[in-house]
């Protein structure tokens, strides 16, 4: 039997889980991954490896094994927007082959949000029909298509969420399918509004989904304020309310605002981590992942 | 309908230059409706020719024909003698009817002089908007009769991805997220409980998936 | 500059202008030939009319409006702005460049004359534009 993934083993017993971010370069050398895995060697359970999400970088399957080699456990990132369902299933036969052990499914930035986007739009399935597709592998042992899988096939899947996307309802509707669809484990957008975020964990533990999937709130340090306007006006999945911005603006030079987007990142944990149901953190290190043994630090996790 | 827009009038010169006698065949179905290729599209964009060949010093001798239907062999018929006088034809029509001319007359250059764009309605003065792409086997019953496979741009088929808003769609952001619209139309019809479902992977075979498509009817084949 | 004579066609308005006067105007302005075409609103003119002024070798087209506001038809002068930026495009597109058509409003105080001096103003910058 393939072995039982780090993450997995954390969930089942209930600890409190961080996982980070690791955003590969446009590159072939693997040293910049090994380096970047440096950073990310000590405290997370285990580290996201982000795909293409902002256009064509070395792969998440290459770079997840690169980080199991470094003795990080990955967890392999897989959009439905570039691949269609051929290519996806056959990505995971051959990740879960490289000692790959888990999964996230998830659409993708849509790609005129890239610097590709002119490429055509795959989308053949959505992010709960893959991981609907990954708990038929995993449970059947059979592919889309009924064809059996040959040996043993296991992955432990996860999805996203997005606290801030309204109405809730809805919201809920979609994380009630992704839990059903077996996501063991979800990972939100970078949480900056924190009344939001404490009303939409309330409701998922009113609806029971969190004791039936580990939520892992996801946070994100802002360099500047501009970053952040830059980044809520291009992806609306990202929800930074205007106090964060002027709290920003109000620290002063650039410096001064970067220490600032850090505080708020520590405060940020420090009250997500009282809420009932949250499972754990995920930081969204957004390719900067040297500051994640900051974060990790000054947070006391 | 089928709606369409005229190419640039540079574009248009660089595909004719080399013709003279130049045929301006519109079509008076579909385009016509969208304001992009019918009798008075004819008119406009072979007056603007007109006056680019002048420029240019093209020489072009442009006739202008408009047909009622480009799509159809027996509509096309009505504009053999105009076809035949010319040394090429510009078509207004959709792809369908450029196709459909250059199909029946084997030796006559036939240029397309639209962008053919997509199947919609017009929404507003001025407006027109997607609605249909043709999957070839239509869902919309499961979704309040507002398509996700056409409205949204990763056409999930489960829900609304993080990126949407309750007043936009991330990638658009001059359009609404059709899950925002589908939401609350089942909600409204009392049939929310169709999104709690998961739907299955869509079989795109009937639809382009399957390669170029044709439907036979034997019962009028005789 | 040659001073070649231009030819200026001016699409107005009927109810913006009395005929009688803009043809006089019109007949007083040198050796330019102005042709006057009186529509029931502006909101009358179309693309074509537009560019069959030009085709037919029109250096320049005016149309001539009503006061914002003031449109018998409510929106007539609105849709011929409208209608008039399209030809302008056209004739970008065409290579004949921007600039040989234009909208003049009608000015509620000194009606045909203003419109006359803008006139001049549109001639003067074909002239420059086109090198006559």
């Amino acid at each position: 039997m393939p072995q039982i993934s780090k993450l997995e083993t954390m969930i089942t017993a209930g600890n409190f889980i961080i996982t980070a971010e690791f955003l590969p370069l446009p590159g072939a050398d693997s040293k910049a991954a090994e380096t970047a895995s440096g950073f990310l060697k000590d405290r997370p359970a285990a580290v996201n490896v982000a795909d293409n999400p902002h256009g064509p970088i070395l792969s998440s399957l290459a770079g997840s094994v690169i980080l199991e080699k470094s003795g990080i456990e990955p967890v392999y990132q897989i959009v439905t927007r570039d691949r269609n369902r051929i290519a996806l299933q056959s990505d995971l036969l051959g990740a879960a082959a490289l000692g790959i052990k888990n999964v996230l499914c998830l659409s993708g930035h849509h790609q005129t949000l890239t610097g590709s986007r002119q490429s055509a739009s795959v989308y053949d399935i959505d992010s709960i029909q893959l991981l609907a597709a990954v708990k038929q592998m995993n449970d059947d042992g059979v592919l889309l298509d009924g064809t059996k899988i040959a040996g043993d096939f296991k992955v432990l899947a996860g999805a996203v969420a997005t606290p801030d996307m309204k109405p809730l309802e809805l919201n809920m509707i979609r994380l009630t399918k992704k839990v059903a669809a077996g996501a063991r484990f979800i990972q939100t957008q970078a949480v900056f509004d924190l009344d939001a975020f404490a009303g939409w964990i309330k409701k998922a533990n009113q609806l029971g989904i969190t004791s039936k999937t580990a939520i892992l709130a996801g946070v994100m340090p802002l360099e500047s304020a501009a970053e952040a306007e830059s980044l809520r006006e291009k992806y609306t999945d990202l929800v930074i309310p205007d106090s964060v911005i002027d709290r920003l603006k109000a620290a002063g030079d650039a410096a001064a605002q970067a220490k600032e987007g850090m505080a708020i990142c520590i405060e940020t944990i420090k009250k997500i981590q009282s809420l009932d149901g949250v499972r754990g953190i995920h930081i969204l290190s957004g390719g900067k992942e040297h500051r994640v043994p900051e974060i990790v630090k000054a947070a006391g996790l | 309908m089928i709606v369409a827009e005229r190419k640039s009038i540079p574009d248009l010169v660089e595909i004719l230059q080399d013709h003279k006698k130049i045929l301006v065949l519109g079509c008076g179905t579909c385009v016509t409706v969208c304001l992009a290729g019918g009798e008075r599209e004819v008119s406009i964009i072979s007056s603007a020719l007109r006056i680019a060949s002048n420029i240019h010093g093209l020489d072009f001798e442009i006739e202008e024909l408009t047909i009622e239907r480009q799509c159809d062999n027996v509509f096309i018929e009505e504009a053999t003698d105009a076809i035949n006088r010319n040394d090429a034809v510009l078509s207004l029509g959709c792809g369908a009817g450029v196709q459909a001319l250059a199909e029946r007359y084997a030796k006559k250059p036939i240029y397309a002089g639209l962008d053919t764009a997509f199947i919609g309605i017009l929404e507003d003065r001025g407006i027109w908007a997607e609605k249909c792409a043709a999957c070839g086997a239509c869902v919309l019953h499961q979704y309040g009769g507002i398509c996700p496979i056409t409205r949204c741009a990763k056409q999930m088929l489960n829900g609304p991805c993080g990126g949407s808003r309750e007043d936009r769609c991330e990638v658009r952001p001059d359009r609404p997220c059709a899950w925002q619209l589908i939401y609350h139309r089942l909600k409204g019809i009392g049939q929310l409980e169709r999104l709690t479902e998961i739907a299955p992977p869509k079989n795109w075979e009937p639809g382009h998936g399957g390669g170029c498509r044709v439907i036979v009817r034997e019962d009028h084949r005789i | 500059m040659t001073n070649k004579p231009l030819n200026i066609v001016l699409f107005y308005c009927a109810n913006a202008l009395d005929a009688a006067a803009l043809r006089k105007n019109a007949g007083e302005t040198g050796a330019d030939d102005i042709k006057t075409v009186s529509l029931p609103c502006s909101g009358k003119v179309n693309l074509l009319y537009l560019l069959k002024a030009v085709e037919k070798g029109a250096d320049g087209v005016v149309v001539i409006t009503c006061h914002h506001g003031d449109c018998k038809f409510l929106e007539g002068n609105l849709r011929a702005q409208k209608r008039v930026e399209a030809v302008d495009a056209l004739l970008f597109e065409s290579g004949l460049g921007r600039g040989h058509i234009r909208v003049i409003q009608k000015n509620t105080e000194n009606g045909v004359k203003h419109i006359f001096e803008e006139i001049e103003n549109f001639k003067n910058q074909i002239r420059v534009s086109s090198g006559r």
